[in-house]
């Protein structure tokens, strides 16, 4: 018997996969940890989960309460599924500059959504800040208790990777793992995995692949914040040390601009794998990684969330080009198998 | 920490002063004695309950065409009951009894066999909170009626056709929550004409033992996992909870909620009905 008792059981223990092209690219073994196969379809289910159990576990959400946050993606969808499983309801704060798709993968989950106006971080009316007060407010007239998930600054977030995705790489690989390497959002997934990673063997490497537009590059560089150019990357580049960074141990920081890892989730799509840009800022550091450390290693990174969420962007031709990124051959239809026979008689 | 599946079925005495003042929360003094003790727990609740409690009657709120104590209403009799108490389809309820964790898990049960899932127990009920120094009050309260919807869930509803049914198939555990003696039928019923003993194959924990004794809370999920385990019970199969007329073993059923099992049948009819003179097998011993 293999009976999962409900979606929360099939969060995590996601299969490594040997990523064919990198890994022949470099002579070293790099390895993707598909997080897309995720109930929610993303590494964020791991850490919705760890919130909201972390909040019961503190007495903060009776059945029937309410987890609020401000979020566009997939964490978004997390909180709703985890939520859903365990008979609690979502509001999501969401800029109204959001595509329409994003709002309707939130919303077909369930989740109740509020659009505000956007506004920049450092204003009060930012959508982060708004579901904080939002929370508090739903708090004082919900008896069954609101929370504010809050995933940068919640260290829930990274215990998530420190109790599960870390231990689970060090069991499938045996052990035999030599490096890590993940973009940063949040900060939990690289903080925590590189925690565990780290206790059980300080020698394995741990490495940051900041996009383009984030600071976090420049701050494991040279200690100060700052950021240049931009991605089309969604759900990574932070401009701050967020509570789930603090004290994370960190050896190496690449920057890799989306002209190096957008090319290679289309590569990944060649091997059957359709994933994220996210995916492709990982890959391209476990590659830079594997470079560094040469022939024979073993890198893991993880592969986000899948591409079926980003056809309007990342799989959209017109979308492309306006930003000078070289559209693959299936997609500008050049990749016509050739065929005589009409499909149709006339 | 108690380390539960579901931490959230459990409210602290903490937790609940703070949010005594609450206008969507409904406390329920689900207090109940048995017959031989002669006690008045509607009498006990206005004398002193928790401030804004209503007394829930368990012997009134029950099916009232059976001779059988306290079985499960209907949908629509238990709808007006508690939406008469001012339970509506948003309110958040707790539950709590004399004893610390007694009857209050049947209320628990009742709410959720009828789909309502937003509700609790206190955990320690009354004699914590009165050890604590917590207000009381007994002041009448009026509650403002409101409209309760039950979904009904057959499902977690065990009759005895069911039970003679399992007897041959023993597709589902059958766990007995009274006392050791009624068990083994070494100790009278406390109801008069009543056989001794269990119905075959069932395991017996008495309901108590989920409890601190010193503290009538509930163990930490560790403790409590291995009081299921030692009677014999596997926690990866189904399970009915059974006991002298189907209160007690609603405790059992919510001990196995904490523990992440699903939410688990009760006899509803429990030794009242198969105990009676009558030609349901009986074990002994």
């Amino acid at each position: 018997m293999s009976i999962r008792k409900d979606v929360i059981d099939s969060i995590g223990r996601t299969p490594l996969i040997r990523l064919r092209g990198p890994s022949e690219l470099t002579g070293c073994e790099i390895l993707g940890k598909a997080e897309f196969m995720n109930p929610g379809g993303s590494v964020k289910d791991r850490a919705a989960l760890f919130i909201i159990k972390d909040a019961e576990e503190r007495g903060l959400l009776r059945p029937g309460g309410v987890i609020v946050e401000g979020t566009a993606g997939n964490t978004g969808i997390g909180l709703a599924l985890v939520a859903n499983a365990r008979g609690y309801r979502t509001v999501i704060v969401i800029p109204n500059t959001q595509s329409q798709e994003k709002k309707d993968a939130l919303r077909l989950c369930g989740a109740d959504l509020r659009e505000v106006p956007a506004a920049p971080y450092a204003s009060p009316n930012n959508y982060v800040k708004v579901s904080g007060r939002l929370a508090e407010e739903i708090a004082k007239a919900e008896p069954a208790g609101a929370i504010w998930a809050n995933q940068f600054d919640n260290v829930a977030n990274r215990r998530a990777h420190l109790e599960t995705t870390g231990p689970e790489i060090w069991d499938q690989t045996g052990g035999k793992v030599d490096g890590f390497v993940s973009a940063v959002g949040t900060g939990g997934t690289l903080a925590g995995t590189s925690m565990y990673l780290k206790q059980r063997n300080p020698k394995i490497r741990t490495a940051l692949a900041d996009p383009m537009g984030a600071a976090l590059y420049s701050y494991y560089k040279t200690g100060v914040l700052k950021s240049e150019g931009s991605s089309i990357t969604e759900g990574i580049g932070q401009g701050r040390i967020t509570k789930n960074l603090e004290g994370a141990p960190i050896d190496e920081a690449f920057q890799i601009p989306d002209s190096e890892g957008i090319p290679l989730v289309f590569d990944l799509v060649r091997e059957g794998l359709v994933l994220g840009g996210s995916t492709g800022i990982n890959v391209a550091g476990a590659i830079r990684l594997a470079k560094l450390m040469g022939p024979g290693h073993t890198i893991v990174t993880l592969l986000c969330d899948s591409g079926y969420r980003y056809a309007s962007k990342l799989f959209n031709p017109e979308f492309l080009r306006s930003k000078n990124i070289p559209v693959p051959d299936w997609l500008a239809g050049k990749q016509a198998v050739p065929t005589a026979t009409p499909l149709v008689s006339t | 920490m108690a380390d539960y599946a579901h931490p959230e079925i459990l409210v602290s005495t903490e937790w609940l002063a703070g949010k005594l003042s609450h206008p969507d929360l409904r406390i329920l003094d689900a207090s109940w004695h048995l017959p031989t003790l002669n006690r008045d727990p509607r009498a006990e609740y206005a004398a002193g309950h928790i401030p804004g409690a209503v007394f829930f009657d368990i012997d009134a709120i029950s099916d009232r065409a059976t001779t059988l104590p306290h079985m499960l209403p209907g949908p629509a009799a238990f709808a007006a009951a508690v939406g008469a108490l001012g339970i509506g389809d948003e309110t958040f309820v707790v539950a709590y009894d004399s004893y610390g964790l007694m009857s209050a898990a049947r209320v628990w049960w009742m709410f959720r066999v009828f789909g309502y899932d937003r509700v609790a127990v206190l955990d320690g009920g009354l004699p914590k909170w009165k050890r604590e120094g917590r207000l009381l009050d007994s002041k009448p309260v009026t509650p403002t009626p409101k409209t309760f919807t039950p979904r009904f869930r057959p499902h977690v509803l065990r009759r005895k056709p069911d039970m003679l049914v399992n007897l041959a198939t023993k597709s589902e555990q059958v766990l007995d929550a009274r006392s050791p003696g009624r068990f083994r039928g070494t100790e009278p019923e406390p109801r008069q004409g009543m056989r001794s003993g269990h119905i075959p194959g069932s395991c017996n924990l008495p309901y108590a033992a989920l409890l601190d004794p010193k503290t009538q809370t509930v163990l930490p999920a560790e403790a409590l996992r291995a009081r299921f385990i030692e009677a014999g019970i596997d926690l990866n199969k189904p399970v009915i909870t059974s006991c002298g007329s189907g209160i007690t073993a609603c405790v059992l059923a919510f001990g196995l909620q904490l523990l992440g099992m699903p939410l688990t049948a009760v006899y509803d009819g429990s030794w009242s009905e198969w105990g009676l003179p009558g030609d349901t097998p009986v074990e002994t011993g």
